[in-house]
Protein backbone atom coordinates (compact mmCIF):
# COMPACT_ATOMS: atom_id res chain seq x y z
CA UNK A 1 0.00 0.00 0.00
CA UNK A 2 1.57 3.20 -0.41
CA UNK A 3 2.12 6.09 1.48
CA UNK A 4 3.05 3.99 4.30
CA UNK A 5 6.36 5.56 5.06
CA UNK A 6 4.54 8.48 5.03
CA UNK A 7 2.44 7.41 7.70
CA UNK A 8 4.88 5.51 9.65
CA UNK A 9 6.50 9.47 10.23
CA UNK A 10 3.39 11.03 11.22
CA UNK A 11 2.56 8.35 13.81
CA UNK A 12 5.98 9.93 15.44
CA UNK A 13 3.12 13.04 16.09
CA UNK A 14 0.55 11.44 16.34
CA UNK A 15 -0.87 13.28 19.42
CA UNK A 16 0.19 16.62 18.25
CA UNK A 17 -3.31 17.63 18.52
CA UNK A 18 -4.83 15.55 21.25
CA UNK A 19 -7.76 16.80 23.02
CA UNK A 20 -10.76 15.74 24.56
CA UNK A 21 -12.75 15.84 22.01
CA UNK A 22 -11.24 13.11 19.68
CA UNK A 23 -8.59 12.28 22.06
CA UNK A 24 -6.06 10.37 19.45
CA UNK A 25 -8.96 10.51 16.56
CA UNK A 26 -7.45 14.01 14.75
CA UNK A 27 -4.02 11.99 15.20
CA UNK A 28 -5.18 8.88 13.56
CA UNK A 29 -7.07 10.74 10.49
CA UNK A 30 -3.66 13.12 9.90
CA UNK A 31 -1.51 9.58 9.90
CA UNK A 32 -4.07 8.00 7.52
CA UNK A 33 -4.22 10.33 5.26
CA UNK A 34 -1.20 9.56 3.11
CA UNK A 35 -2.83 5.36 3.25
CA UNK A 36 -6.23 6.92 2.15
CA UNK A 37 -4.47 8.79 -1.00
CA UNK A 38 -5.15 6.01 -3.70
CA UNK A 39 -9.08 5.68 -2.89
CA UNK A 40 -11.24 7.13 -5.24
CA UNK A 41 -11.99 10.60 -4.71
CA UNK A 42 -15.83 9.78 -4.06
CA UNK A 43 -15.02 7.18 -1.43
CA UNK A 44 -12.02 8.92 0.35
CA UNK A 45 -13.88 12.08 2.15
CA UNK A 46 -15.96 9.88 3.88
CA UNK A 47 -13.04 7.61 4.85
CA UNK A 48 -10.79 10.22 6.46
CA UNK A 49 -13.94 11.96 8.22
CA UNK A 50 -14.24 8.06 10.17
CA UNK A 51 -10.51 7.72 10.56
CA UNK A 52 -10.41 11.31 12.10
CA UNK A 53 -13.11 9.95 14.96
CA UNK A 54 -13.28 9.89 18.28
CA UNK A 55 -10.27 7.17 19.38
CA UNK A 56 -7.98 6.59 21.76
CA UNK A 57 -5.46 3.73 22.40
CA UNK A 58 -1.66 4.01 23.33
CA UNK A 59 0.63 6.26 21.40
CA UNK A 60 3.23 4.18 20.72
CA UNK A 61 0.41 1.15 18.82
CA UNK A 62 -1.39 3.65 17.06
CA UNK A 63 -0.16 2.21 13.70
CA UNK A 64 -1.97 -0.96 14.20
CA UNK A 65 -5.83 1.58 14.21
CA UNK A 66 -4.21 3.31 10.94
CA UNK A 67 -3.05 0.29 9.19
CA UNK A 68 -6.26 -2.01 9.95
CA UNK A 69 -8.50 1.00 9.13
CA UNK A 70 -6.94 2.11 6.07
CA UNK A 71 -6.34 -1.15 4.55
CA UNK A 72 -9.99 -2.46 5.22
CA UNK A 73 -11.40 1.16 3.47
CA UNK A 74 -8.97 0.25 0.84
CA UNK A 75 -10.58 -3.26 0.75
CA UNK A 76 -13.82 -1.34 0.24
CA UNK A 77 -15.15 -3.03 4.05
CA UNK A 78 -18.96 -1.17 4.50
CA UNK A 79 -19.02 1.58 6.72
CA UNK A 80 -20.12 0.35 9.72
CA UNK A 81 -17.63 -2.50 10.02
CA UNK A 82 -14.69 0.09 10.12
CA UNK A 83 -16.30 1.58 12.87
CA UNK A 84 -16.74 -1.50 14.47
CA UNK A 85 -13.07 -2.01 14.43
CA UNK A 86 -11.83 0.70 15.83
CA UNK A 87 -14.31 0.53 18.56
CA UNK A 88 -12.66 -2.67 18.88
CA UNK A 89 -9.36 -1.65 18.76
CA UNK A 90 -9.63 1.30 21.35
CA UNK A 91 -9.70 -1.33 24.73
CA UNK A 92 -7.31 -3.68 23.90
CA UNK A 93 -4.55 -1.23 21.92
CA UNK A 94 -4.96 0.79 25.34
CA UNK A 95 -4.50 -1.73 27.59
CA UNK A 96 -1.42 -3.61 25.95
CA UNK A 97 0.53 -0.51 25.30
CA UNK A 98 0.27 0.91 28.81
CA UNK A 99 1.05 -2.59 30.33
CA UNK A 100 4.20 -2.88 27.67
CA UNK A 101 5.40 0.34 27.27
CA UNK A 102 4.39 2.78 30.64
CA UNK A 103 4.42 -0.19 33.40
CA UNK A 104 7.08 -2.45 31.39
CA UNK A 105 9.26 -0.95 28.98
CA UNK A 106 9.65 2.54 30.51
CA UNK A 107 10.07 2.47 34.68
CA UNK A 108 12.68 -1.04 33.66
CA UNK A 109 14.86 1.41 31.16
CA UNK A 110 14.83 4.51 33.59
CA UNK A 111 15.62 2.28 36.95
CA UNK A 112 18.10 0.86 34.75
CA UNK A 113 19.47 4.50 33.58
CA UNK A 114 19.32 5.05 37.56
CA UNK A 115 21.70 2.31 38.47
CA UNK A 116 24.04 2.99 35.55
CA UNK A 117 24.30 6.25 37.29
CA UNK A 118 24.80 4.78 40.92
CA UNK A 119 27.68 2.66 39.31
CA UNK A 120 29.18 6.12 37.49
CA UNK A 121 27.81 5.71 34.06
CA UNK A 122 27.84 9.33 34.39
CA UNK A 123 25.54 11.18 31.71
CA UNK A 124 26.26 7.61 29.15
CA UNK A 125 23.08 6.19 31.31
CA UNK A 126 21.04 9.26 30.00
CA UNK A 127 22.57 8.70 26.29
CA UNK A 128 21.50 5.05 26.96
CA UNK A 129 18.03 5.26 28.15
CA UNK A 130 17.32 7.26 24.75
CA UNK A 131 18.97 5.16 22.60
CA UNK A 132 17.55 1.61 24.25
CA UNK A 133 14.03 3.06 24.45
CA UNK A 134 14.59 4.07 20.55
CA UNK A 135 15.62 0.68 19.92
CA UNK A 136 12.18 -0.25 20.87
CA UNK A 137 10.07 2.17 20.40
CA UNK A 138 10.54 3.19 16.52
CA UNK A 139 10.45 -0.92 15.35
CA UNK A 140 7.24 -1.19 17.23
CA UNK A 141 5.79 1.68 15.70
CA UNK A 142 6.87 0.03 12.11
CA UNK A 143 5.72 -3.26 13.35
CA UNK A 144 2.28 -1.98 14.34
CA UNK A 145 1.58 -0.19 10.96
CA UNK A 146 2.27 -3.38 9.26
CA UNK A 147 0.41 -5.05 11.05
CA UNK A 148 -2.60 -3.37 10.60
CA UNK A 149 -2.20 -2.74 6.82
CA UNK A 150 -1.55 -6.73 7.22
CA UNK A 151 -4.36 -8.04 8.52
CA UNK A 152 -7.27 -5.23 7.94
CA UNK A 153 -10.26 -5.86 10.07
CA UNK A 154 -8.80 -9.21 11.52
CA UNK A 155 -5.95 -7.84 13.19
CA UNK A 156 -7.52 -8.23 16.45
CA UNK A 157 -6.79 -11.87 15.73
CA UNK A 158 -3.01 -11.22 14.98
CA UNK A 159 -2.48 -9.08 17.59
CA UNK A 160 -3.68 -11.55 19.74
CA UNK A 161 -1.45 -13.69 18.57
CA UNK A 162 1.54 -11.42 18.41
CA UNK A 163 5.00 -11.45 20.63
CA UNK A 164 3.07 -8.11 22.43
CA UNK A 165 1.51 -10.62 25.07
CA UNK A 166 4.75 -12.60 25.85
CA UNK A 167 6.27 -9.71 25.68
CA UNK A 168 3.97 -8.10 28.17
CA UNK A 169 4.61 -11.30 31.00
CA UNK A 170 8.20 -10.66 30.55
CA UNK A 171 8.75 -6.73 30.56
CA UNK A 172 6.35 -5.93 33.28
CA UNK A 173 8.42 -8.51 36.28
CA UNK A 174 11.44 -7.55 34.67
CA UNK A 175 10.43 -3.40 35.40
CA UNK A 176 9.45 -4.61 38.82
CA UNK A 177 12.92 -6.50 39.18
CA UNK A 178 14.43 -3.56 37.58
CA UNK A 179 13.29 -0.31 39.86
CA UNK A 180 13.58 -2.36 43.08
CA UNK A 181 16.92 -3.00 42.41
CA UNK A 182 17.70 0.50 41.68
CA UNK A 183 16.30 2.15 44.72
CA UNK A 184 18.97 0.57 47.26
CA UNK A 185 21.45 1.27 44.55
CA UNK A 186 20.95 5.17 44.60
CA UNK A 187 20.76 5.22 48.39
CA UNK A 188 24.42 3.76 48.47
CA UNK A 189 25.62 6.21 45.85
CA UNK A 190 25.19 8.59 48.30
CA UNK A 191 23.10 10.68 45.98
CA UNK A 192 21.74 13.89 46.95
CA UNK A 193 23.54 13.12 50.52
CA UNK A 194 20.41 10.77 51.59
CA UNK A 195 21.50 8.84 54.75
CA UNK A 196 20.77 5.71 56.00
CA UNK A 197 18.86 7.02 58.98
CA UNK A 198 16.35 8.55 56.34
CA UNK A 199 14.89 4.81 55.50
CA UNK A 200 12.21 4.52 58.17
CA UNK A 201 10.95 7.76 57.63
CA UNK A 202 10.75 7.25 53.91
CA UNK A 203 9.58 3.60 54.10
CA UNK A 204 6.76 5.86 55.97
CA UNK A 205 6.28 7.99 53.07
CA UNK A 206 5.99 5.13 50.90
CA UNK A 207 3.56 3.35 52.97
CA UNK A 208 1.71 5.97 53.15
CA UNK A 209 1.65 6.82 49.49
CA UNK A 210 1.08 3.35 48.30
CA UNK A 211 -1.93 2.82 50.66
CA UNK A 212 -3.75 5.94 50.84
CA UNK A 213 -3.29 7.10 46.78
CA UNK A 214 -6.15 9.59 46.50
CA UNK A 215 -5.02 11.78 49.79
CA UNK A 216 -1.20 11.32 49.78
CA UNK A 217 -0.41 12.66 46.30
CA UNK A 218 3.42 12.13 45.64
CA UNK A 219 4.23 16.13 44.63
CA UNK A 220 1.75 17.50 47.72
CA UNK A 221 3.99 15.00 49.68
CA UNK A 222 7.27 16.19 48.35
CA UNK A 223 5.87 20.24 49.03
CA UNK A 224 4.91 18.98 53.23
CA UNK A 225 8.21 17.38 53.40
CA UNK A 226 9.78 20.57 51.59
CA UNK A 227 8.60 22.86 53.95
CA UNK A 228 9.52 21.26 57.26
CA UNK A 229 13.43 20.58 55.34
CA UNK A 230 12.95 24.29 55.22
CA UNK A 231 11.71 25.09 59.01
CA UNK A 232 14.19 22.62 60.00
CA UNK A 233 17.18 24.20 57.86
CA UNK A 234 16.38 27.77 58.59
CA UNK A 235 16.18 27.10 62.52
CA UNK A 236 19.14 24.67 62.08
CA UNK B 1 25.38 32.35 31.42
CA UNK B 2 25.66 33.86 27.28
CA UNK B 3 22.83 34.37 25.06
CA UNK B 4 23.95 30.81 23.00
CA UNK B 5 23.56 29.22 26.31
CA UNK B 6 20.28 30.66 27.05
CA UNK B 7 19.26 30.09 23.20
CA UNK B 8 19.80 26.40 23.90
CA UNK B 9 18.17 25.71 26.32
CA UNK B 10 14.94 27.15 25.60
CA UNK B 11 15.66 25.34 22.67
CA UNK B 12 16.32 21.96 24.35
CA UNK B 13 13.02 22.73 26.98
CA UNK B 14 11.04 23.38 24.14
CA UNK B 15 12.26 19.73 22.12
CA UNK B 16 11.72 18.07 25.55
CA UNK B 17 8.09 19.50 26.15
CA UNK B 18 6.91 18.62 22.88
CA UNK B 19 8.25 14.90 23.70
CA UNK B 20 6.17 14.52 26.49
CA UNK B 21 2.82 13.81 24.73
CA UNK B 22 2.77 15.74 21.09
CA UNK B 23 5.82 13.83 19.92
CA UNK B 24 8.41 12.21 19.15
CA UNK B 25 8.00 10.49 22.39
CA UNK B 26 11.57 9.25 22.68
CA UNK B 27 11.67 9.64 26.34
CA UNK B 28 13.90 12.67 26.00
CA UNK B 29 11.28 14.58 28.42
CA UNK B 30 12.27 11.81 31.07
CA UNK B 31 14.02 14.23 33.58
CA UNK B 32 17.09 12.41 33.27
CA UNK B 33 17.53 13.27 29.93
CA UNK B 34 16.39 16.38 29.90
CA UNK B 35 18.92 17.62 33.08
CA UNK B 36 21.75 15.53 31.53
CA UNK B 37 21.56 17.75 28.48
CA UNK B 38 20.87 21.06 30.18
CA UNK B 39 23.92 20.43 32.49
CA UNK B 40 26.16 19.72 29.18
CA UNK B 41 25.16 23.00 27.60
CA UNK B 42 25.81 24.98 30.47
CA UNK B 43 29.27 22.93 31.11
CA UNK B 44 27.81 21.20 34.42
CA UNK B 45 26.99 18.05 33.45
CA UNK B 46 27.24 16.57 36.83
CA UNK B 47 24.82 19.04 38.05
CA UNK B 48 22.10 17.75 35.32
CA UNK B 49 22.74 14.58 35.83
CA UNK B 50 22.30 14.49 39.57
CA UNK B 51 19.39 16.96 39.58
CA UNK B 52 17.27 15.03 36.67
CA UNK B 53 18.45 11.15 38.70
CA UNK B 54 16.90 13.18 41.51
CA UNK B 55 13.43 13.99 39.76
CA UNK B 56 13.96 10.52 37.59
CA UNK B 57 12.49 9.17 40.94
CA UNK B 58 9.33 10.92 40.96
CA UNK B 59 8.81 10.31 37.03
CA UNK B 60 9.12 7.07 37.49
CA UNK B 61 5.70 6.65 39.74
CA UNK B 62 3.62 8.72 36.64
CA UNK B 63 1.81 6.62 34.85
CA UNK B 64 0.54 8.84 31.49
CA UNK B 65 -2.74 6.33 30.73
CA UNK B 66 -5.51 7.39 29.00
CA UNK B 67 -6.51 11.22 29.57
CA UNK B 68 -4.43 10.98 32.82
CA UNK B 69 -3.45 13.70 34.28
CA UNK B 70 0.11 14.33 35.19
CA UNK B 71 3.67 16.32 35.71
CA UNK B 72 5.46 17.70 33.13
CA UNK B 73 8.96 17.76 34.53
CA UNK B 74 10.92 17.84 31.01
CA UNK B 75 11.11 22.02 30.54
CA UNK B 76 10.45 22.32 34.87
CA UNK B 77 13.98 20.03 35.09
CA UNK B 78 15.63 21.94 31.97
CA UNK B 79 15.14 25.72 33.44
CA UNK B 80 16.12 24.19 37.19
CA UNK B 81 19.31 22.68 35.88
CA UNK B 82 20.24 26.67 35.44
CA UNK B 83 20.05 26.92 39.49
CA UNK B 84 21.43 23.27 40.35
CA UNK B 85 24.93 24.21 38.55
CA UNK B 86 25.31 26.42 41.30
CA UNK B 87 26.01 23.73 43.49
CA UNK B 88 25.34 23.47 47.23
CA UNK B 89 22.32 24.42 48.58
CA UNK B 90 21.04 25.60 45.38
CA UNK B 91 20.67 21.94 44.68
CA UNK B 92 17.68 21.47 47.00
CA UNK B 93 16.35 24.88 45.57
CA UNK B 94 16.81 23.16 42.27
CA UNK B 95 14.64 19.97 43.16
CA UNK B 96 11.69 22.08 44.62
CA UNK B 97 11.62 24.61 41.60
CA UNK B 98 11.58 21.74 39.47
CA UNK B 99 8.78 19.71 41.21
CA UNK B 100 6.85 23.11 41.21
CA UNK B 101 7.45 23.79 37.87
CA UNK B 102 6.25 20.17 36.74
CA UNK B 103 2.70 21.08 38.47
CA UNK B 104 2.40 24.26 36.69
CA UNK B 105 3.71 21.97 33.23
CA UNK B 106 0.70 19.42 34.21
CA UNK B 107 -1.39 22.57 34.35
CA UNK B 108 -0.71 23.54 31.00
CA UNK B 109 -0.54 20.36 29.34
CA UNK B 110 -4.81 20.63 30.15
CA UNK B 111 -5.03 24.20 28.73
CA UNK B 112 -3.40 22.43 25.58
CA UNK B 113 -6.19 19.76 25.71
CA UNK B 114 -8.84 22.22 26.22
CA UNK B 115 -7.35 24.44 23.42
CA UNK B 116 -7.05 21.39 20.75
CA UNK B 117 -10.53 20.73 21.50
CA UNK B 118 -11.86 24.68 20.62
CA UNK B 119 -9.90 23.62 17.60
CA UNK B 120 -11.45 20.54 16.64
CA UNK B 121 -14.97 21.87 17.55
CA UNK B 122 -14.56 25.27 15.27
CA UNK B 123 -13.65 23.20 12.69
CA UNK B 124 -16.05 20.12 13.14
CA UNK B 125 -18.20 20.63 9.85
CA UNK B 126 -14.83 20.80 7.78
CA UNK B 127 -13.23 17.30 9.64
CA UNK B 128 -16.69 15.19 9.36
CA UNK B 129 -16.55 16.63 5.69
CA UNK B 130 -12.96 14.66 5.51
CA UNK B 131 -11.39 18.01 4.73
CA UNK B 132 -7.52 17.06 4.54
CA UNK B 133 -6.35 20.62 4.68
CA UNK B 134 -8.45 21.02 8.30
CA UNK B 135 -6.76 17.83 9.40
CA UNK B 136 -2.78 19.17 8.46
CA UNK B 137 -4.21 22.72 9.91
CA UNK B 138 -5.31 21.71 13.40
CA UNK B 139 -2.44 19.06 13.67
CA UNK B 140 0.25 21.85 13.05
CA UNK B 141 -1.94 24.18 15.49
CA UNK B 142 -1.94 21.68 17.77
CA UNK B 143 1.94 20.82 17.36
CA UNK B 144 2.72 24.89 17.46
CA UNK B 145 0.88 25.41 20.86
CA UNK B 146 2.55 22.58 22.34
CA UNK B 147 6.21 24.39 21.39
CA UNK B 148 4.96 27.56 22.74
CA UNK B 149 3.70 25.80 26.05
CA UNK B 150 7.00 24.01 26.64
CA UNK B 151 8.55 27.33 25.79
CA UNK B 152 7.05 29.33 27.72
CA UNK B 153 7.66 26.92 31.05
CA UNK B 154 11.07 26.76 30.08
CA UNK B 155 11.85 30.82 30.19
CA UNK B 156 9.79 30.58 33.17
CA UNK B 157 11.53 28.19 35.06
CA UNK B 158 15.12 30.05 33.37
CA UNK B 159 14.19 33.25 34.81
CA UNK B 160 13.01 32.00 38.32
CA UNK B 161 16.41 29.66 38.31
CA UNK B 162 17.99 32.87 37.51
CA UNK B 163 16.39 34.95 40.73
CA UNK B 164 16.64 32.19 43.03
CA UNK B 165 20.64 32.17 42.28
CA UNK B 166 20.53 35.76 44.11
CA UNK B 167 18.43 34.32 46.87
CA UNK B 168 19.77 35.82 50.68
CA UNK B 169 22.56 33.78 51.86
CA UNK B 170 20.71 33.02 54.85
CA UNK B 171 17.46 32.38 52.63
CA UNK B 172 19.77 29.94 50.57
CA UNK B 173 21.09 28.17 53.77
CA UNK B 174 17.54 27.71 54.95
CA UNK B 175 17.54 25.36 52.01
CA UNK B 176 20.32 23.11 53.27
CA UNK B 177 18.48 19.77 54.20
CA UNK B 178 16.00 20.25 51.03
CA UNK B 179 18.04 18.08 48.58
CA UNK B 180 18.27 14.66 50.96
CA UNK B 181 14.49 15.47 51.91
CA UNK B 182 13.28 15.27 48.46
CA UNK B 183 15.83 13.04 47.15
CA UNK B 184 14.68 10.83 49.94
CA UNK B 185 10.51 11.32 49.26
CA UNK B 186 11.32 11.15 45.80
CA UNK B 187 12.76 7.27 46.64
CA UNK B 188 9.50 7.01 48.51
CA UNK B 189 7.48 8.20 45.56
CA UNK B 190 9.51 5.15 43.21
CA UNK B 191 9.15 2.75 45.83
CA UNK B 192 5.28 3.32 46.36
CA UNK B 193 4.75 3.31 42.43
CA UNK B 194 6.22 0.15 42.13
CA UNK B 195 4.60 -1.37 44.58
CA UNK B 196 1.04 -0.12 42.92
CA UNK B 197 1.74 -1.31 39.81
CA UNK B 198 3.27 -5.05 40.94
CA UNK B 199 -0.28 -6.91 41.01
CA UNK B 200 0.08 -9.84 39.88
CA UNK B 201 2.22 -12.50 41.43
CA UNK B 202 5.22 -12.22 38.81
CA UNK B 203 5.48 -9.07 39.35
CA UNK B 204 5.76 -9.16 43.18
CA UNK B 205 8.16 -11.79 42.90
CA UNK B 206 10.12 -9.74 41.04
CA UNK B 207 10.33 -7.31 43.11
CA UNK B 208 11.33 -8.83 45.61
CA UNK B 209 14.23 -10.22 43.99
CA UNK B 210 15.14 -7.05 42.78
CA UNK B 211 15.24 -5.20 46.23
CA UNK B 212 17.19 -8.48 47.32
CA UNK B 213 19.59 -7.81 44.53
CA UNK B 214 19.59 -3.71 44.75
CA UNK B 215 20.81 -4.21 48.26
CA UNK B 216 23.35 -6.97 47.50
CA UNK B 217 24.86 -4.48 45.36
CA UNK B 218 24.22 -1.72 47.68
CA UNK B 219 26.66 -2.84 50.08
CA UNK B 220 29.01 -4.10 47.44
CA UNK B 221 28.63 -0.53 45.85
CA UNK B 222 29.60 1.10 49.25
Amino acid sequence: MTGAWAAFARLFAVQGAWNHERMQGQGIGWCSVPLLAGLDASARPAAVARAAALFNGHPFLAGVVVGAGARAEVDGAPAAKVERLRTALAGPLGALGDQFFWSGLVPLLSAAALAAVAFGAGTWAAAGLVVAFALVRVPVTWWGLRLGLGHGVRVGTALAASWLPLGIALVGPAASAAVAAALPLVVASGAGGVAPWMAAPGLAGAWLLWKFPARVRPLRLAFAVAIVALVLGGLA
Amino acid sequence: MGVGEVGALLAWGTAVGLDLASGPQLLLARPLVAGTVAGLVLGAPASGLALGAALELYALAVLPVGAARYPDYGPATVGATLLAAHGGTAVGWALLLALGMAVVGGRTLQWLRAANGRAIAAARAALDAGDVAALARIQRGGLARDALRALALTATALVLAGLAARLPPAVARAGRFLEPALVATGLAVAAAGAVRVAGDRRRRAGLVLGAVLGLAAGALLR
